[in-house]
């Protein structure tokens, strides 16, 4: 590709006045404006703007019905994501698109196969093409490894991979880090940075405008299919896109909390508690009233102590104290029954049937509540609740009866809390709740904890945004490598401090330091 | 809340023509696909040999050709519908059916009898459950295995021949075994409606029924959600083998003697009927209505055949073809919606 012989700032990409409609909605409305060669562009937008919808228009996707998409300057009509890889445009979707079963090389080589002789599979030229792609990033992986045995971050490095084996000199990332922790999040954008110095485009699509701010060069806003403009980062603020973003502007995202009463009850606590080898012992308490945070990187054990606390998970060893008795669920279903109630971290995959209705999603963990006396589920009731949560939730739906995959992604959490409250929980524990759902329902989820917390809910709460943590917690307990190392009362601990101790309470070593490892002052003594 | 409303404001709507709004009307039906082969073939047959076919005598015979089947496809509904399958239920036809006539042979009393045959069938639906719980296998795994397992006990216990020597002049063969007084339906058919609609409500109206489908839906949620799937399974696959027993008990009163051939094969158009039927092989959703019509369908394409004089090995052909066609004519409707 001809990537190197263009001077940056050249608008390698053009939408002019494009539009798309599915049915009767316009998703993409009269759109226009330009990406540069050799930038790191952030496209934002809540879930629905319309911000997917013209990735996959770029990617061969989706055909625009209005408009002309430019590359290089010159008008094309890309006819399929194939059409698209060859002129350069590859996209790296939130769900990888890669097979488990095959190696890294293989998954590099897909459907593009090195081949010799009559036509048997040159493995050697695709391991040796991939390590070099894999060095070029700087990535220490295996071509050999099976990618289904990757982590996230891991297959997400095979993805960027991918797409630089086959010579794109345009990548899209759709949602890149919805699954990565901090410190992975780090090492891409670092990689991310040396692609863009080598010249390549590089379009960044995401929810996590911290994470845009620290990446990108300039931003551009979808609200409601319409462009609203695109900004340099060094000149504009979180809160002046979040407003972009939401068409209004976001004063108060967190709600404020009261102190919780020194005479509120003990709701549960955990005491030596061990789960597995790696993970304990763990030792905490939350009131009733109370929301109490948890910050940690994926792996620190976090998951697994709200999976013991919903009898998902067997501790090793240790205690869970509830209600006066010493009984950690043993199954959801005693966990349910003893009033403990599990937002879980992966909403498509353990929270939701996603082809069900949002009636029979919100009913299902309550059925025997809604038994007539013949002891069939009494349908109106069911109507009733479905129509109570989607009312109280805000869920935006015209009818109980769509189908949730039908729903966005902060909708669908919606439905997931709605599940759970009807459960009636004193406990709740909602891990990761906001992941991947647009900044509007964002600060619903913050109110609707508050308010539980008022009505004297027990609250466990984890998030991948600090800030979150931060904001919505009265207190934090720090996790690392499986135990509790710092613990925060609200608004003592700055993100910063938080993100020190979850590093584990040293300074985190990042990649502009290496080769100055002999000053480091930590390494000399 | 109204169901016709879905989706698109009424000011932008275009008008839709009578015969579009039938048509996505009907493709709201679940059973569509099932009910309308069910129709194209009557027609069809109807057209071809309507001196033989339209006539009562031969729906009232195809009906009870279909009711063995039609009856043990309630349970598969369930099965299939929590993303399992059970293999093995033409052999607990057979097992338990020549255990109930060995009963008989040995002179014991009918209720006995028929005990025994009901719980036989019952056990080995239990013990299909247990074994694929206990050992974490797939369904499809241990019923390959009981397939064999109770047709090869069947045929120990019988030395593979038919069990007979017992007399066949008691109110159970003639009335278990015969035809209703009032509309002269075999009471094989009275059974499989009888069967058909306990198992629509259990699978529709009750929190089992939509705990089957949970499971079969997504199983990681339904574990989130508290649903007890080993329990669950267990329980599915015992009524499984329950309603079999039900089957072999009808058949029985029937056919008289118990035979070792009775069943080979039958859990195949089981199978091929919940799928007519508009069960998806994936799980998650189900139709207990569907898997009668869909047995229907199977018993009218071989009376079809038999009506014109196609061999019967062809038979067997046919209904290969019907069910891809039927599963089609589902899948591209629903797909539209």
């Amino acid at each position: 590709m001809d990537a190197n012989v263009r001077v940056p700032g050249d608008e390698i990409i053009r939408l002019d006045r494009v539009t798309k409609r599915f049915g009767g909605i316009t998703a993409v409305n009269d759109v226009s404006f330009g990406i540069e060669s050799g930038e790191i562009h952030a496209v934002v937008g809540e879930n629905g703007a319309g911000k997917s919808t013209i990735m996959k228009m770029l990617a061969g996707v989706h055909r625009p019905d209005g408009g002309t998409l430019l590359l290089r300057g010159q008008p094309v009509t890309i006819a399929d994501p194939l059409h698209a890889r060859n002129l350069g445009v590859s996209i790296v979707f939130q769900e990888l698109n890669l097979f488990p079963h095959l190696t890294v090389a293989g998954n590099v080589f897909a459907n593009r196969e090195a081949t010799h002789g009559p036509g048997l599979l040159d493995e050697r030229t695709m391991v040796a093409a991939t390590r070099r792609v894999l060095d070029q990033m700087g990535v220490a992986l295996d071509p050999n490894a099976r990618v289904g045995r990757l982590s996230v971050a891991e297959k997400q490095l095979v993805e960027i991979a991918r797409t630089l084996q086959q010579q794109s000199d345009i990548i899209i990332m759709d949602e890149p880090n919805s699954a990565l922790s901090a410190a992975e999040t780090e090492r891409l954008f670092a990689l991310l940075r040396r692609l863009r110095d080598k010249g390549l485009t590089i379009i960044y699509v995401s929810h996590r405008l911290e994470e845009v701010f620290a990446i990108a060069d300039r931003i551009s806003v979808i609200r409601d299919g319409r462009y609203q403009g695109t900004w340099a980062i060094a000149g504009t603020t979180i809160p002046a896109i979040i407003a972009q973003m939401i068409g209004r502007r976001l004063d108060e995202a967190f709600p404020q909390r009261e102190p919780v009463p020194a005479e509120a009850p003990t709701a549960v606590s955990v005491a030596g508690l061990r789960v597995g080898t790696h993970v304990g012992p763990v030792d905490f308490s939350v009131r009733a009233g109370e929301i109490l945070g948890f910050a940690g990187l994926e792996g620190s054990g976090i998951g697994e102590v709200f999976h013991v606390l919903f009898g998902l998970a067997k501790p090793t060893d240790g205690e869970v104290v509830y209600k006066g008795r010493s009984a950690a669920p043993r199954s959801p279903f005693e966990a349910i029954r003893q009033g403990f109630a599990l937002i879980p971290a992966n909403r498509r995959d353990e929270g939701l049937m996603t082809s069900w209705s949002i009636r029979r999603n919100a009913s299902l963990a309550v059925l025997d509540k809604l038994l007539d006396r013949l002891g069939m589920i009494d349908r109106g009731r069911e109507r009733g609740l479905a129509t109570d949560a989607v009312r109280k939730l805000h869920v935006a739906t015209d009818s109980i009866d769509k189908r949730v995959v039908n729903l966005s992604g902060g909708n669908q959490q919606k439905v997931v809390v709605a599940k759970w409250l009807a459960t009636g929980p004193e406990i709740l524990i909602l891990n990761d709740p906001t992941r991947g759902i647009d900044v509007g329902a964002k600060s619903e989820i913050y109110a609707l904890c508050d308010e539980l917390a008022r009505q004297g809910l027990a609250l466990l709460f984890t998030s991948s945004e600090i800030e979150e943590t931060l904001g919505v917690c009265d207190r934090i307990l720090v996790f690392h490598k499986g135990r509790v190392i710092r613990e925060f009362a609200r608004g003592e601990a700055t993100k910063a401090d938080v993100m020190h101790w979850v590093a584990g309470g040293v300074i985190p070593e990042v990649e502009e330091v290496v080769g100055q490892k002999g000053e480091d002052p930590r390494l000399s003594t | 809340m109204g169901e016709s409303t879905i989706g698109i404001p009424a000011s932008d709507e275009p008008r839709r023509s009578g015969l579009r709004e039938l048509g996505r009307r009907l493709g709201q039906i679940d059973e569509i696909g099932v009910i309308g082969a069910l129709v194209v073939l009557i027609v069809l047959l109807a057209a071809l040999v309507p001196e033989t076919f339209l006539t009562a005598q031969n729906f009232i015979n195809v009906s009870r050709q279909a009711s063995y089947v039609g009856i043990m496809a309630v349970g598969m509904v369930f099965v299939i519908a929590m993303g399992d399958i059970d293999l093995s239920v033409g052999s607990i036809w057979m097992f338990s059916s020549v255990l109930m006539a060995i009963a008989l042979r040995d002179g014991y009393a009918i209720w006995i009898a028929v005990a025994v045959c009901i719980v036989a069938a019952t056990s080995c639906g239990l013990l299909n459950g247990a074994l694929s719980v206990a050992l974490g296998i797939p369904t499809i795994i241990v019923t390959l295995g009981t397939l064999s397992l109770y047709r090869g006990l069947g045929l120990v216990v019988t030395e593979a021949s038919p069990v007979s020597g017992y007399g066949h002049d008691t109110w159970f063969f003639a009335w278990i075994g015969g035809r209703d007084p009032v509309f002269g339906v075999w009471i094989s058919v009275w059974v499989m409606a009888v069967v058909a609609v306990f198992g629509w409500l259990l699978f529709n109206r009750t929190p089992f029924g939509r705990r089957v489908q949970a499971i079969g839906s997504n199983v990681q949620a339904a574990r989130f959600s508290g649903i007890r799937i080993d329990r669950t399974r267990l329980l599915v696959m015992t009524l499984m083998g329950f309603i079999v027993g039900i089957a072999a008990v009808v058949a029985l009163a029937f056919n008289r003697n118990g035979s070792p051939t009775v069943g080979v094969g039958t859990e195949l158009s089981v199978i091929a009927a919940t799928i007519i039927g508009g069960t998806a092989l994936t799980g998650g959703s189900g139709s207990v209505l569907g898997a009668v019509l869909g047995a229907l369908i199977i018993a009218l394409i071989q009376n079809g055949l038999a009506l014109l004089a196609v061999p019967p090995a062809w038979s067997v052909a046919v209904t290969g073809i019907v069910i891809i066609v039927a599963v089609t004519l589902d899948y591209l409707i629903k797909r539209r919606q």
